[in-house]
């Protein structure tokens, strides 16, 4: 063999002994086991936390409200969705408490009236004008939206009960005992309001707006004299308004 | 006679070379140089195992943004609104044909009708994440082999590995990926990965109040997303790009695709 070639050889063989001694340490243990990856990285992936739990586990101590929520329209959603990831509160129930939300706009995230929405899939109200003084809660029971409104319902003999009203407008009521008409039932002016009871949204409520109406009380001559109601004469007290132009109606002495 | 034995090798010097041949072949197959050229040809592991894929029936998605939400939480997605795993976006397609598209945070906080009810011709919501592409462009262009498909079909990302070169993000023709600020590092869905090897569902999956994602082998039959595939119309989104995405959209509309 000539020197040169000899030489050359060695050269080469010096240049890929380093390469692979090189490659050896640069290139991670399981690169390529599986792929142009370190397969390590799988083990990587799986080994991340997990924060939403098994659902069965809230039902071990929140059985009452597992148990209503199983028979209404929101049996089928995970708790998780409302509240939260589950995985610290599981660890220490008394510290870490789960997300809880009686906003209306919460509600609103999947019943907000939306084109987008199949109603067929979801129950929607329009935000800006279904029972605005009141929030989602007070009428429906989150866990079972029907329970709370079937108990009105089936309470809707006691109808002179103000609580039945104040459940849903309770921002009303709120008004109401502040003034003159506190002890006035509220179906002494919006009527008895049975069919109201059993489905709120398709039957509204009277709303008195007219002046005769409120003369029934406040009219001299109209109404008895007696049982210190403020009288007024409906000829001449500011005869162009109607008198909820000027007055609250659930509270008449703030005005407008 | 001479002259013909210095041309044949003697014994010692046949044995002498073969062992120095065996020795070398031995050494070199130990330490396999050929391995990267092997998986870059695509050889793949053998066997039948999952191939995992996600469904959306758009029928019944009401754009809550639960999804959106609960991966951020899951998967410790920092909270501006611009990085996101999962997100949800409403399209609304007035009647002279104007299509627009929004994502306030993502859903998260959910939608309010951009447009106005009377102009609109159609509406409608899809949530979006990473498609699992099985020939996806952000795994062929990384650099350091820092993306790639999982032998279950998940695109991952080894965050030890990546250089945060944004190579990935620049490359995905459904935009899933982003740069962690923290990390520096490509972030992306894992299709929650670390879920669905323990048997349970993706995040986004486990809260969608309606049930309209779902997740599932398509190399089982008895799956729950090959029946949701065989029994609705579905479409992928992109499908000429030839990505192969195995994100699969029941009534995907025109305007989306």
């Amino acid at each position: 063999m000539p020197n040169q070639l000899r030489n050359l050889i060695i050269v080469f063989a010096i240049f890929v002994g380093l390469f692979l001694t090189a490659r050896h340490f640069l290139v991670p243990k399981t690169f390529g086991d599986l792929g142009h990856y370190r397969a390590d990285a799988l083990q990587y992936n799986i080994d991340h936390e997990k924060k939403f739990v098994d659902t069965t586990l809230c039902s071990n101590c929140h059985t009452d409200i597992s148990n209503s929520k199983y028979v209404g329209a929101h049996k089928l959603i995970n708790c998780q969705t409302c509240h939260g990831a589950g995985n610290k509160h599981i660890e220490n129930p008394t510290i870490n408490k789960m997300e809880k939300s009686s906003e209306r706009e919460f509600c609103a995230k999947c019943h907000a009236k939306n084109l987008a929405r199949s109603s067929t899939v979801i129950k929607q109200v329009d935000i800006t004008k279904h029972n605005i003084d009141s929030k989602c809660v007070n009428c429906h029971n989150p866990h079972s939206p029907e329970i709370k409104m079937a108990q009105v319902a089936s309470n809707q003999n006691k109808k002179d009960e103000p609580a039945i009203c104040i459940m849903c407008h309770d921002k009303i009521d709120k008004i109401k005992t502040k003034g003159m008409h506190k002890s006035v039932p509220c179906q002494s002016c919006h009527g008895e309001g049975l069919n109201h009871i059993k489905s709120p949204s398709k039957s509204n409520m009277f709303k008195p707006s007219k002046r005769e109406f409120c003369g029934k009380c406040h009219g001299i001559g109209i109404a008895p004299k007696s049982k210190g109601i403020k009288q007024i004469d409906l000829k001449e007290h500011n005869i162009e308004n109607k008198c909820i132009d000027c007055h609250i109606g659930h509270n008449p002495l703030e005005f407008k | 006679m001479e002259k013909e034995n210095t041309k044949v090798s003697s014994r010692r010097d046949f044995f002498k070379k073969s062992g120095a041949i065996a020795g070398g072949l031995l050494l070199v197959s130990m330490l396999d140089p050929l391995k990267q050229i092997k998986a870059l040809a695509g050889e793949k592991p053998k066997g039948k195992g999952a191939w995992y894929g996600i469904g959306v029936d758009l029928e019944k998605c009401i754009g809550c943004g639960s999804c959106a939400k609960a991966c951020k939480t899951e998967n410790n997605v920092p909270k501006e609104p611009f990085f996101f795993r999962s997100w949800v976006e409403q399209y609304s397609v007035t009647a002279n044909g104007v299509v627009k598209v929004q994502s306030p945070n993502g859903g998260v906080d959910g939608f309010k009708q951009p447009v106005l009810d009377k102009e609109i011709e159609k509406s409608f919501f899809i949530p979006k994440s990473c498609n699992h592409c099985a020939k996806s462009p952000c795994e062929q262009v990384c650099p350091v082999g820092a993306t790639f498909i999982s032998p279950d079909g998940v695109v991952l990302v080894d965050e030890t590995y990546c250089i945060g070169c944004g190579y990935c993000v620049q490359a995905c023709p459904y935009a899933c990926r982003y740069l962690h600020p923290v990390k520096h590092t490509a972030d992306k869905c894992t299709l929650c990965y670390h879920r669905i090897k323990k048997g349970l569902a993706p995040a986004c999956i486990t809260v969608c109040p309606t049930g309209a994602k779902i997740y599932g082998d398509l190399n089982d039959k008895n799956s729950d997303l090959v029946k949701f595939i065989k029994e609705h119309n579905c479409t992928v989104l992109k499908p000429h790009l030839n990505t192969k995405p195995k994100f699969f959209y029941n009534a995907l509309k025109e305007e989306a695709e």
